[in-house]
């Protein structure tokens, strides 16, 4: 009698130790959601669909898109961070609106700190571009004409607390003079303001400015890469025209912090190989969407990189 | 490539087997869409994108551009019969609409709707196909000077279409445009009237306020009703919905005009349908031999609406196919749904993908003309509900509500957005106050003023700014005439 | 006395909603606070002769040529009411299968065996229409282990 027990219990014990494991190994059991925090059908919606539809393959599991658009999406990223952090619910991030909404608004309530970032996708660098029959033809001169007299010059941007409020403001203190930046809701409309010359000029990013370029309504005078971007190859980037500053807009993947290891490594993981799919690489070229992956590790370090020289900016020259 | 093979060609693709069904499924899709109060054009375009994903490009945009066109009419199903708004542009419909079903003329409200809308679809199809790039090219003139007096224009129609009271149409008008400053300005960044509730940043969600201040509003009308159908007189209920050559006849020049004014409207980005219709409506009502049946169940005014919403259809994928920029929020959903498919906007469209975008050009065509058989079929069946009794009806229409104001946004204070503004619309509809006039100052206020700071700041203090262009002209004139000619008119300023 | 109410009720509110919106303005720029006032402005002028045609009795209010219950009423308002805080706790289905059939028959409807069908099949075509086709999630409720 006393060995059947015994017998019981040493299996009881075996079982035991083994079920907990066989729940671990059983990530993704279930599909994962995906918070994306812009409205459904936009570039950064279209950019996220394709990605995850790519990463199921590699994943086992369904990636459901859950659109959160609002506030600049302040929104979206405010419920990642408040998510549970099982695993189960990822969202996609937009650095570096995502770095400066709470630096320039103290009661907003996510941090860098809350997020374990997955991985980086897309690096879309801003431009500076003008119409096709402008007066300037270099970077130099635009902003030799806009030190002239304050507000002489106008350019169209998408509003404060972007990346291209940044550049501006940053190129405004470097030549002591004011820009006339006008502000409309998305780069389509400034671009119509373009076109009709109401403005003089249009910040925007790169990715958006192919088929204006195309057909000869935008002519770029810089982009804010750290090299001349193989997209444009004649535009100089605005260190070449004497404005060091790096201005780009990136697209990843992100997490509540303390999610178990294996679920980042598995989503990391599925994520790396989509983007290495030729598939999704044809894909992402007829989107527009150049594409530059990082790992967890590496996309951490570089957004807190960016997240410290915001800080330090926001004390002297706030945007 | 020659322009009439090419288009031979397109028009032989578009009838294929593949997209005649696939412009069939977004016809009923968007019927369905449509009618139902909550879910709007744009979420009902922007969810379908995906499925399209593994479609040849044509097929995928004829299902999509079926969707767009199909429920543009199919709002005022629900507009019609039970007086709440499918979707935001069947808003100023239910003004007429519903007080033709309730003299049981619903299923002539609802095929004159059908009709009028398949002549706008027509009107802004032929527009898009034959005259785009000299379109496009007026967009251009529309700066934010001229926006701005867009949207004044939009404003004033209030003056004429306030049912009862002028004070009280404008009051409201005002309330809506105050309303709208509620989120973050978009201009100077500054976060205004949002008790720091991240759901208020982008403003007093739309969706949920326009499905409580017309569906909730009725779910309590309809509940609180002794009469328990929305007929008055069983007797008079006609089964009839197909449209009648007589109304044809004498409203014809009505149908083109507001299909006109729609296209128009539609091609200038940032004005959407239900500033085409107002000003379509004001228009109608303008001319009309009969303007004191407006408000009452005037069919001119139902037919100017659904003329000018499905004007815009065709109208804001001018600026998109052609400039890449989008005509109003649906269009800039579409934008998502051509570049999946590869397709660029601009020139290279018409040339590089010529076969693709003749072949949707052509299929929207079609998808209007299916549209107006399904729509037809659809209503004969759907004027049946108004003789279902309102005591189960008004519980079903809160479901609809409470879905359609969560899905949007995933918010549950969506939800609570809609029951605070289904209280306020019935206060307001007891009191007297006109809710349509709300929901324009509430869509208007926000362009107004962005254009007019951005033309401020344009102007650099030079006033001469606001009144130096042809176009700027010709809409101050209009407005002018708007605001001072049905007081001229009426000599009143009270109810009648 | 409702009558009194109708008329002045909606002024008063009128006047407390311009109050806030020019008062609740910390931390506006310039340029941010001149339309909202100059809108508060409008609406000021727009009520006070609003006020003094109701005065000077020049005003009607809106005749319903409805007959309407003030029993119902109260309760298809209060139904909704508690329909709408209930749906995050328990779930739009399970909510929703208990509003509607009990509103329904509360305003007097007769036929409970519609009443059930009607509520089950929308609420059925909802979920099938909403979160299968279209993946969009709805308010949830865990019993169980069971996600409704």
């Amino acid at each position: 009698m006393k060995k059947i027990w015994v017998a019981f219990v040493l299996a009881l014990a075996l079982t035991l130790s083994v079920v907990p494991a066989a729940v671990w190994a059983a990530y993704p059991e279930k599909p994962v959601e995906v918070i994306v925090a812009m409205q459904a059908g936009g570039g950064t919606d279209v950019a996220a669909r394709t990605l995850f539809k790519f990463a199921e393959k590699y994943f086992g599991q369904s990636f459901a898109i859950i659109n959160k658009p609002g506030a600049s999406g302040e929104i979206g990223w405010t419920a990642i961070a408040q998510a549970k952090p099982d695993g189960y619910t990822i969202g996609f991030i937009n650095p570096p609106a995502f770095l400066m909404l709470p630096i320039q608004r103290p009661a907003c309530k996510y941090r860098l700190e809350d997020f374990q970032l997955i991985a980086n996708v897309v690096m879309d660098p801003g431009v500076i571009g003008v119409s096709k029959d402008s007066r300037f033809k270099t970077l130099r001169e635009f902003m030799a004409e806009a030190k002239k007299a304050p507000k002489s010059v106008s350019i169209s941007y998408t509003g404060p607390g972007t990346s291209e409020a940044l550049l501006l403001a940053r190129l405004e203190k470097q030549e002591g003079t004011e820009l006339n930046k006008v502000p409309f809701d998305g780069s389509a409309p400034g671009m119509v303001a373009l076109m009709g010359n109401h403005v003089d000029a249009v910040a925007m990013n790169l990715s958006e400015t192919h088929t204006y370029v195309q057909d000869g309504n935008l002519r770029l005078l810089g982009v804010g890469a750290p090299g001349r971007d193989p997209a444009a190859p004649d535009v100089p980037t605005y260190k070449e025209e004497g404005y060091d500053y790096l201005q780009v807009a990136l697209r990843g993947v992100a997490a509540p912090k303390n999610i178990p290891a294996e679920a980042l490594k598995a989503i990391q993981d599925a994520i790396g190989k989509a983007i290495e799919d030729p598939e999704f690489q044809a894909k992402a070229a007829e989107l527009q969407l150049p594409l530059r992956y990082m790992n967890a590790e590496e996309y951490t370090k570089f957004l807190q990189g960016i997240n410290k020289d915001l800080q330090e900016e926001w004390k002297t020259n706030p945007w | 490539m020659d322009f009439s093979s090419v288009f031979l060609n397109a028009a032989l693709a578009a009838v294929s087997p593949a997209n005649l069904l696939f412009c069939f499924l977004g016809t009923i899709v968007g019927i369905v869409i449509g009618a139902l109060p909550g879910f709007t054009s744009t979420m009902g375009v922007a969810l379908f994108i995906p499925f399209t994903y593994s479609m040849h490009p044509a097929t995928g945009l004829i299902f999509l551009v079926s969707i767009y066109c199909s429920s543009t009419y199919g709002g005022s199903i629900s507009a019609i019969l039970i007086n709440t708004p499918g979707t935001p542009s069947a808003v100023i419909t239910t003004i007429d609409g519903y007080e033709m079903t309730k003299n049981g003329e619903g299923g002539r409200a609802l095929a004159m709707a059908v009709f009028s809308s398949l002549v706008g679809g027509i009107v802004s199809a032929l527009a898009l196909l034959l005259i785009a790039p000299p379109l496009a090219r007026l967009v251009l003139l529309f700066g934010p000077v001229e926006i701005f007096y867009l949207a004044l224009f939009g404003l004033s129609v209030i003056v004429g279409f306030s049912k009862g009271s002028l004070i009280k149409g404008l009051i409201s008008g005002v309330a809506g445009l105050l309303l709208a400053t509620v989120g973050v300005d978009g201009i100077s960044g500054v976060y205004r009237y949002t008790f720091d509730n991240v759901s208020l940043f982008e403003g007093i969600p739309i969706v949920p306020m326009v499905i409580g201040l017309f569906s909730t509003c009725q779910v309590f009308v309809l509940g609180e009703q002794k009469r328990t159908t929305i007929v008055h007189d069983i007797a008079t209920f006609s089964d009839s919905s197909v449209p009648r050559m007589s109304d044809i006849k004498a409203h014809w020049f009505n149908m083109l005009r507001s299909s006109v004014i729609g296209t128009i409207v539609g091609i200038i980005p940032a004005a959407g349908m239900s500033i085409a219709c107002a000003i379509a409506y004001n228009e109608a009502k303008r001319v009309s031999k009969h303007p004191e049946k407006f408000g009452n169940g005037s069919v001119e005014g139902v037919i100017a609406s659904e003329a000018a919403n499905n004007g815009v259809t065709g109208g804001s994928l001018v600026p998109l196919l052609t400039l890449g920029v989008p005509g109003n929020t649906v269009s800039a959903i579409f934008l998502g749904g051509l570049l999946i498919h590869g397709l660029r906007p601009g020139l290279q469209l018409f040339t590089k993908y010529a076969d693709v975008s003749y072949t949707l050009l052509v299929g929207l065509f079609i998808a209007n003309v299916m549209m107006f058989v399904v729509g037809l079929f659809a209503a004969k069946q759907v004027v049946k509900v108004t003789k279902a009794s309102t005591d189960l009806l008004a519980p079903i229409i809160m479901l609809l509500c409470v879905v359609g104001s969560y899905a949007i946004r995933n918010n549950l204070f969506d939800v609570g957005v809609m029951l605070v503004f289904g209280i306020v619309g019935y206060l307001m509809k007891r009191w007297g106050y006109s809710t349509p006039s709300m929901i324009l100052g509430l869509i208007l206020g926000p362009m107004a003023e962005g254009e007019f700071r951005r033309a401020l700041m344009l102007s650099r203090g030079n006033w001469s700014y606001f009144c130096s262009r042809p176009v700027s002209i010709i809409l101050l004139v209009l407005i002018v005439i708007t605001l001072v000619g049905p007081a001229l008119r009426n000599r009143r300023i009270m109810s009648k | 006395m409702t009558k009194y109410l109708d008329e002045y009720l909606p002024i008063a509110f009128l006047y407390a909603l311009s109050a806030y919106f020019w008062w609740d303005v910390e931390d506006f720029t310039a340029d941010s606070l001149m339309y909202p006032r100059a809108l508060v402005g409008v609406l000021l002028v727009l009520t006070t002769l609003l006020l003094v045609f109701t005065l000077m009795k020049k005003m009607r209010l809106p005749q319903s040529k409805d007959e309407n219950s003030p029993f119902k009423f109260c309760v298809v308002l209060a139904a909704s009411i508690v329909y709408v805080f209930a749906v995050p706790f328990l779930g739009f289905a399970v909510s929703s299968l208990l509003y509607a059939p009990a509103t329904a028959l509360l305003l007097g409807y007769k036929r409970k065996g519609m009443v059930f069908f009607v509520s089950i099949l929308t609420v059925v075509l909802i979920y099938i229409g909403f979160r299968t086709v279209l993946k969009v999630p709805l308010p949830t409720v865990t019993l169980l282990g069971m996600t409704l």
